[in-house]
């Protein structure tokens, strides 16, 4: 499921045509209006409308299938890209580290309780990822083993320190 | 056999008439009307005899249209648009009166008059809503105005219709009495019978179209019985029944019923016609045309203006309300019906609604089809020097563009 997109803030008339279907009028920034027209069975028929005029000016025909791709390619564009200076700020002082687990790495074998990683490093292992899967938030119990990739998230010196620790 | 053969026969001719008014590209009703006239017993050619077949199915095809047209109607859809459409269809009203004037002209007296006044009133729905599909106009504005005030007449005929009604039902105080028992029973529907409505239609498609017939012939009936024209009935219990979410499946149920039987109507309409006789109405028709196509500009022009159209849309509105169709014929022949009414009224609304029906679809497909050259001589005349320096400007702009 999607989720529900973001409203622009911009108001859109809506009339019914009896016998015909749905209209919906939205009056563009720079001038004049787009007319959309939905018939019961699908058809969209899309009207341009320019300034201070009720004729348009151009005007096509979408059936069900183009007016989803049409949609697809104007929602694609519109999903928001990642602010990238927001991440720095909550990310600032956190590191997320990858580490692989070789086999001859000392906790290989050993429990995330006795290699007591989070008390000696201050970082916490978020993750295993192991063959394809991924274990999230585990327990103490849960032994590594070789070719593990380990997830860990904390600041700089915790996440080297952690790092040290499990890769001997 | 004879109801068998009568039925075919009826079935291949209406076949004939929309098959020929496709190939014209007019409306069916045209053809029907045209076919029957022709073919009818008083016609050139009386290949259709007036049997109990036809007039069953042309009785059954006016209580279906009503019904459906009623179905099509939603109070809280008319609600939503209500204030333009009913600027515009205010002043539209006067196209009532219009109509009643000519008919008092002509020595009608006002029963008759105010009969002449609602055929030629009502613009057809069934044909305008098609020609602006056929020619791609339903974004304009004047389309959305237009189509508000059809939903208006609609409202203001089943009113007065059921007024004229419940003033001929006959001389009695019981008459009177029966017709307000039948509009409080629709009332105690209305408000208490929702959860009832919303069961029944939910049945299977089978059971559905039973119900829905049984229920549209027998409340007419009933309500003919109580002396309320069963017509007016009949788009009452269509519009209670639209306030249902099973509108759309009712509508599906009934398309194949409703399309045989309004043909049946209109076909039954046209073999009723003495073309002889209906050809001394030329003069009342001629009238008819002239006052209303006049009026009708008028109206169309200051209804558009009243409800916040553009001059240029305002003229365009008058243009799209002309064609005159289903509704008008049904009070023709609602007028037929009336006792209180005089013979030869009755006769000559009988004689002239048809002619002047199809003379309006005509002239109105005509209008339609050529709209976009006329639309645009009629905005030369209109234009303000604003707007011309605009376009010039915009015209320019367009040639200026090059592809490469």
């Amino acid at each position: 499921m999607a989720g529900t997109p973001p409203d622009p803030g911009i108001e859109v008339r809506e009339a019914t045509l009896p016998g015909i279907g749905k209209k919906y009028v939205m009056p563009l920034r720079t001038g004049g209006n787009l007319v959309i027209v939905v018939r019961p069975d699908g058809e969209r028929h899309l009207y341009h409308f320019p300034e201070h005029d009720d004729r348009p000016s151009d005007a096509f025909t979408l059936d069900e299938d183009e007016a989803q791709q049409v949609a697809n390619l104007l929602g694609r564009a519109l999903v928001p890209a990642p602010d990238l200076e927001d991440l720095d700020l909550v990310l600032g002082a956190l590191e997320l580290e990858w580490v692989e687990l070789p086999e001859d790495a000392p906790v290989v074998g050993h429990s995330l309780g006795s290699s007591q990683l989070r008390t000696r490093t201050g970082a916490s292992l978020v993750a295993i990822l192991r063959g394809g899967r991924a274990i999230a938030n585990p327990g103490v119990d849960v032994a590594f083993e070789a070719g593990d990739t380990l997830v860990l998230i904390g600041s700089h010196d915790q996440t080297a320190a952690a790092r040290a620790l499990v890769l001997g | 056999m004879t109801a068998l053969l009568d039925l075919g026969v009826m079935a291949a001719v209406l076949y004939a008439g929309a098959w020929g008014s496709r190939r014209l590209r007019l409306s069916p009703v045209v053809g029907y009307l045209a076919l029957g006239t022709l073919l009818g017993p008083y016609g050139p050619l009386p290949l259709v005899r007036l049997s109990p077949t036809v007039d069953l199915m042309s009785e059954l095809g006016l209580v279906l249209l009503l019904f459906t047209m009623g179905l099509e109607f939603s109070l809280a859809r008319f609600v939503d648009t209500a204030g333009p459409s009913a600027r515009a269809g205010v002043v539209d009203l006067a196209n009532l009166a219009v109509g009643t004037a000519v008919g008092l002209a002509f020595g009608f007296g006002w029963l008759g008059a105010l009969f002449l006044g609602g055929v030629v009133y009502v613009s057809s729905s069934g044909v305008i809503v098609r020609l602006l599909s056929e020619n791609d106009l339903v974004a304009y504005p004047e389309a959305e105005r237009t189509l508000g005030v059809l939903v208006f007449e609609d409202l203001a005929m089943v009113v007065v219709l059921g007024t004229l009604g419940l003033l001929t039902a006959g001389a009695g105080w019981l008459d009177l009495a029966g017709a307000l028992l039948f509009l409080a029973l629709y009332g105690v529907l209305l408000r208490y019978g929702r959860p009832l409505v919303e069961r029944a239609l939910g049945r299977e498609d089978e059971a559905l179209v039973l119900l829905v017939l049984a229920s549209v012939t027998l409340v007419a009936v009933g309500a003919h019985a109580l002396g309320f024209p069963e017509a007016v009935a009949a788009f009452l219990l269509g519009m209670a029944f639209a306030e249902s979410s099973h509108r759309q499946r009712v509508e599906r149920a009934l398309a194949s019923w409703v399309h045989v039987a309004a043909g049946a109507f209109f076909l039954g309409v046209g073999l009723h016609v003495d073309l002889a006789s209906a050809l001394e109405q030329l003069g009342l028709v001629i009238a008819l045309l002239t006052a209303t196509l006049l009026a009708g500009a008028l109206t169309g022009y200051l209804g558009g203006l009243r409800s916040g159209l553009s001059r240029r849309a305002s003229l365009g509105h008058a243009v799209l309300l002309v064609p005159r169709g289903e509704f008008s014929l049904v009070i023709a022949s609602l007028a037929a019906s009336v006792g209180a009414l005089p013979p030869e009224v009755r006769a000559a609304i009988q004689g002239a609604t048809p002619l002047y029906v199809v003379a309006t679809v005509l002239i109105g497909s005509f209008a339609f089809r050529h709209y976009r050259r006329i639309d645009a001589r009629l905005a030369r005349l209109l234009e303000s020097p604003e707007a011309r320096a605009r376009r010039l400007r915009r015209r320019e702009d367009l040639d200026s563009v090059t592809l490469d």
